[in-house]
């Protein structure tokens, strides 16, 4: 693996082994971003393309400061952000138990579930909720910059991100206790 | 204040979830990264281009200019002898001009003093016309110097042509006998282009595609129309073979095609029109070019190829797939020079140099011989 700088060097110079080299570094995450924000892996791989080819054009202007990943990661969110906002994001009413903007209390929860299966699990959320709970949670904006991303009021972003995180954390406990279920039976 | 512990914890998850993206995708990043070098690439060629050819136009129009005052010295000053023998040197025509000329004489009938004022009346006489008509009525051929005989020819060849060609040919030719100088050094270009409107064109040349990787030939036939004295409207078909063997192998890094051949040749044959612009410097010998081109090319080479580098690390074979598109349609421009080597009656024989430049990219260059037959359109 060469040196971070040299690798951005020969990218900028249009080395086409550097260019390959930069994508397969980083692709595998980056997809597992885009695959949280999409409905398919189709979907996913779309938004994907398109961050990157963003991230060889715009590459001179990262300064070298702060890690590459987080720089490129940064763009693939905002790809996917602008991509998300051609479409319509709707908020869906949820479950009625999550109805309530009150906080689940979560310190007790387990996560026994792979990061595959929370993907998927984020993924069930509609569009909208899935949408501010990854750039929450995951990606770490806070909800006035979320709003400010998605044009919606601030508080509407914190309700819907409560809703999110409830309908989670009730699905989460669920798979735990279906979890812990099939391992009593292969003990029996 | 919220709890951040879940959130935590759903983000340490999250950190090492990964997926691998299928093949496709890198290719069509690649294949857009590519575009966008190509378009740039286009751009700097059609910029160079457009400089070239303006350069060239300027050059071919300042020399022109550069006439103009040396003939309105010599106008100024009848003294100037050397002048108007070193001017009528310089338009010594060859002897096939020279009978065109005697033809001439022969057919048309001597013009009165009076025809010629009727025939400048009758068309919309510019203020330097009248001048010459007047002066050919208050000063008469016999009491001019030969000087200013001369500079009345000049005057005739620049100016009055459009006014009524064989006539103002037949006055020119007159005068200059008068003068005992050789009549078609003034009036060669005037008469030529009676004579000489069209003509066929058959270039071959030796040319290159791209950056000189593919070498081959060039063929082109062609009809040129003169557009006035030093302009010209050519038409043309031509075809070209190129051919290149490619290697993937070098001492350092062995690769091989389709695991088996290091080495691969492909031809690239094309077909294109190119509607170009001539125009000619003041002697006629050089001219100038650009035009469109319409171009369609098909390659030998394969659409889609893969190419296998020797393993780095012993046992990790990897394969670049290459696509192409073997067929394509292009439109372009095209600069081309011409210089006039050498007539033999009716046919000229030139050096000519192109380069032209495409939307898919190509560049090709190339030079070769020119041979033209010159005609007059029969009326």
């Amino acid at each position: 693996m060469r040196d971070q700088n040299e690798l951005i060097k020969q990218v900028l110079q249009g080395n086409a082994k550097a260019q390959k080299e930069l994508y397969d570094t980083h692709a595998e995450i980056m997809l597992g971003v885009c695959y949280r924000y999409s409905r398919s892996l189709a979907d996913a791989e779309d938004m994907l393309q398109e961050g990157f080819v963003k991230v060889f054009r715009n590459l001179k202007q990262y300064k070298g400061i702060g890690d590459l990943g987080a720089w490129i990661r940064r763009i693939m969110v905002n790809t996917i952000i602008n991509e998300i906002k051609k479409r319509k994001i709707t908020f869906t009413p949820l479950d009625a138990n999550t109805e309530h903007e009150n906080q689940l209390p979560a310190n007790g929860v387990e996560i026994f579930l792979t990061a595959k299966e929370i993907a998927e699990l984020i993924k069930k959320l509609p569009l909208g909720y899935g949408i501010v709970f990854n750039l929450h949670a995951i990606e770490g904006y806070t909800h006035q910059e979320i709003a400010e991303m998605l044009n919606i009021k601030a508080v509407s972003v914190r309700s819907q991100y409560q809703r999110a995180r409830n309908q989670l954390i009730m699905w989460i406990e669920k798979e735990n206790l279906s979890l812990a279920n099939k391992t009593v039976e292969h003990g029996k | 204040m919220e709890n951040k512990i879940f959130e935590q914890k759903i983000d340490e998850k999250m950190v090492e979830f990964r997926l691998k993206p299928t093949d496709l995708v890198w290719k069509q990043v690649e294949n857009r990264i590519q575009q966008k070098k190509k378009r740039r690439v286009i751009f700097w060629w059609i910029f160079v281009g457009m400089i070239m050819a303006g350069t060239a136009i300027q050059y071919f129009i300042s020399n022109e200019n550069e006439f103009q005052p040396t003939s309105s010295k010599a106008i100024s000053n009848p003294k100037s002898n050397q002048k108007v023998d070193a001017s009528t040197e310089n338009h010594r025509p060859s002897s096939d001009t020279e009978n065109e000329l005697n033809q001439l004489q022969q057919n048309v009938p001597s013009v009165s003093e009076t025809t010629k004022k009727q025939i400048f009346q009758k068309d919309d006489i510019d203020i330097e016309r009248s001048n010459f008509v007047s002066n050919e009525i208050d000063h008469p051929v016999s009491s001019r110097t030969p000087q200013e005989n001369f500079i009345n020819t000049a005057n005739i060849d620049r100016k009055m042509v459009s006014a009524n060609p064989q006539v103002v040919d037949t006055i020119i030719i007159r005068e200059c006998e008068e003068l005992g100088i050789n009549s078609s050094a003034a009036s060669s270009a005037a008469v030529k282009k009676n004579i000489f409107d069209r003509q066929w064109n058959f270039n071959a040349h030796y040319s290159f595609h791209g950056t000189g990787d593919l070498s081959g030939t060039y063929i082109e036939f062609g009809y040129e129309k003169k557009l006035g004295k030093r302009y010209g409207f050519y038409n043309n078909i031509g075809m070209s073979i190129h051919s290149r063997k490619e290697f993937f192998s070098s001492n350092n890094n062995t690769s091989q095609l389709n695991a088996r051949y290091n080495a691969m040749q492909y031809v690239t044959t094309a077909i294109q029109t190119s509607p170009t612009f001539y125009r000619y410097s003041k002697r006629g010998d050089v001219k100038i070019g650009a035009g469109m081109v319409a171009r369609y090319q098909t390659s030998s080479r394969p659409s889609r190829y893969s190419i296998s580098p020797q393993p780095a690390t012993q046992g990790i074979f990897t394969t670049s797939i290459r696509e192409m598109n073997p067929n394509s349609f292009s439109l372009g421009y095209k600069i081309s020079v011409e210089l006039h080597l050498l007539s033999i009656k009716k046919t000229d024989l030139g050096f000519q140099m192109f380069f032209q430049n495409d939307t898919k990219g190509d560049v090709i260059t190339g030079f070769g011989l020119s041979l033209q037959n010159k005609f007059k359109k029969q009326d």
